[in-house]
């Protein structure tokens, strides 16, 4: 199991260096950066990230093609590719629904042949790995078909499916499954209870008919102490799982947790 | 007078940084970065060049405010402010508009849409010290772009099209001569020069071609380029070299500089292709 750090743009840069440089030292493989869309500008904050660290491997986890129109996708991703010289990879995904909205003025529609049809333009204009973060049973299928890798997040029973349906539709070929759940080391049952109630708001049906509504809390945050945590890794990696993301909230720690975490 | 430098993301990042680096230490007081589709996008190359320099002033010049958001426009510079300080400048246009065309981007009202993203812009505490530009050639967006920006950044290189553009400013404010330039003889660069030239001739407005009898010159030159029969050009290099490009050897770059400064143009950006050749950076720098 790799693991790999998350952040958010919503993070003060500042902070995100200091954790970025601890993953980095404590052998983590990647580092993923979530697009809030209404906070700082994804492709600058990875381009002032990337000369921070010295070869951790970055991308977007995700950024949506609703958000830019392609040519500025296209060129952005191109320019971060090159900046990087191997260490970018490109997380996709329809994004944030009800944030789009209040971006765009309209809601999403042709999701899963928008986002088709941008994975085939940008691997025309780039050679680097596309991974998506999607959830919907047509979007793994797509991103089984299409994808180099996939950012999954939801109820265990869920992953497991999700899984299956990666694996059924990629005929063969490896995708690897990276799982970014909410991750906080220690115990805080007052913010865990916080965390859980906002994902289940924004949680499709699709995900929701594999959980158990009473046991929420322990299918959507990775949390506990350390023997705990790791338990539950192990578990996940049986599902078939590659690489784990250490994200937000983290702990009450943050720099220990990436540390302590490392040492898996 | 101040002399600025334009570099693209049509170059290698090492290349970028080593003549950024340069431009800094030689005392161009700003580098400018533009936007193409076909370039890689100004927001990483300017983080990437403000990251290999100290404090030179910085910024797009210009980016498009039809291919970009103004959200990401303002959170990107928000964002490189917030990591390098306040060192950033913003320069706005609407952007080639064939490539916008090509990209099936409606595009409608352009002064509208300028004062609605620099309304956005200025709504930002982050950036209340980020001055903000408009880059200019038509009569009207002269007007406008002066009236509501920081300064405008005047596409032209000839000193009776910068007399003509002067007259259409709403008010006295910073304004900039931006042209493609060329230090010569510098025979590797003189066709990606002549290609620059052309191009900001054939982007030439309506009253502008008017003005200056350029209507059937310009059409000829846009044929050219939309065929992509570059090198016609050559018929036209006279014309293109002394109209549209501030060229020539170190002296007679100097003297141009010098026309402009009498003219009170505030700073002078030598475009791309100058930016190519680290040489030319070095022996205008020493004159600076």
């Amino acid at each position: 199991m790799h693991l790999s750090l998350g952040l958010v743009t919503a993070m003060p840069i500042a902070d995100s260096v200091n954790l970025a440089r601890s993953a980095e030292k404590a052998d983590y493989s990647r580092i993923w950066l979530g697009e809030d869309i209404f906070h700082r500008e994804v492709f600058t904050y990875l381009s002032i990230l990337v000369q921070a660290t010295e070869k951790i491997r970055l991308g977007t986890g995700i950024t949506s093609p609703y958000v830019r129109n392609l040519p500025v996708l296209a060129s952005s991703a191109k320019a971060v590719s090159d900046l990087f010289r191997g260490r970018f990879m490109l997380g996709l995904g329809v994004g944030g629904l009800p944030e789009i909205e209040k971006l765009t003025g309209t809601r999403p529609k042709n999701t899963v042949e928008t986002l088709e049809k941008t994975v085939q333009h940008l691997r025309e204009k780039l050679d680097t790995q596309i991974f998506m973060g999607v959830r919907g049973p047509k979007m793994l299928e797509l991103a089984g078909r299409v994808a180099d890798g996939v950012i999954l997040s939801g109820p265990r029973g869920y992953i497991e499916k999700a899984v299956e349906i990666v694996d059924t539709a990629s005929e063969g070929r490896h995708v690897e499954k990276v799982l970014w759940n909410a991750f906080y080391l220690g115990e805080n049952p007052r913010l865990i209870s916080q965390i859980t109630s906002v994902m289940m708001d924004s949680m499709p049906g699709f995900a929701r008919e594999y959980m158990d509504p009473a046991r929420a809390e322990e299918e959507l945050c990775i949390t506990g102490p350390l023997e705990q945590v790791k338990e539950e890794i192990k578990g996940y990696e049986k599902l078939g799982i590659d690489a784990l993301v250490v994200g937000p909230p983290y702990g009450e720690n943050p720099v220990d947790v990436i540390g302590k975490m490392g040492v898996l | 007078m101040d002399v600025g430098i334009n570099f693209n993301g049509d170059q290698t990042f090492e290349k970028i940084r080593d003549g950024a680096r340069l431009s800094e230490e030689l005392g161009y007081s700003n580098i400018w970065v533009g936007e193409s589709v076909e370039f890689n996008h100004p927001f990483p190359v300017i983080t990437a060049i403000a990251g290999a320099t100290e404090n030179i002033q910085l910024g797009s010049g210009i980016v498009s405010y039809y291919f970009n958001r103004p959200l990401h426009i303002k959170k990107a510079f928000e964002t490189l402010v917030e990591s390098y300080g306040e060192r950033f400048t913003i320069a706005l246009a609407p952007g080639d508009l064939n490539s916008l065309r090509a990209a099936g981007i409606e595009i409608s009202k352009p002064l509208s849409k300028l004062e609605e993203t620099i309304a956005e812009l200025r709504a930002s505490e982050a950036l209340a010290k980020t001055p903000i530009y408009v880059g200019a050639s038509g009569p009207k967006m002269i007007e406008v772009g002066s009236k509501l920006a920081d300064g405008v950044l005047l596409n032209y290189a000839h000193p009776d099209y910068v007399k003509w553009a002067l007259e259409h400013l709403a008010r006295d404010t910073f304004v900039a001569v931006y042209a493609p330039a060329l230090l010569t003889p510098d025979s590797a660069n003189e066709r990606s020069a002549l290609i620059a030239a052309s191009y900001v001739a054939a982007g030439a407005n309506k009253t502008f071609q008017k003005e200056f009898g350029l209507t059937e010159f310009v059409e000829e030159i846009r044929k050219i380029l939309r065929d992509k029969k570059f090198s016609e050009l050559v018929k036209h290099r006279e014309f293109l070299t002394s109209h549209f490009l501030i060229s020539g050897d170190t002296e007679a770059i100097q003297k141009q500089i010098n026309t402009f400064e009498k003219m009170g143009i505030n700073q002078v950006i030598l475009g791309s292709p100058f930016c190519y050749n680290h040489d030319a950076i070095k022996a205008i720098g020493r004159v600076l």
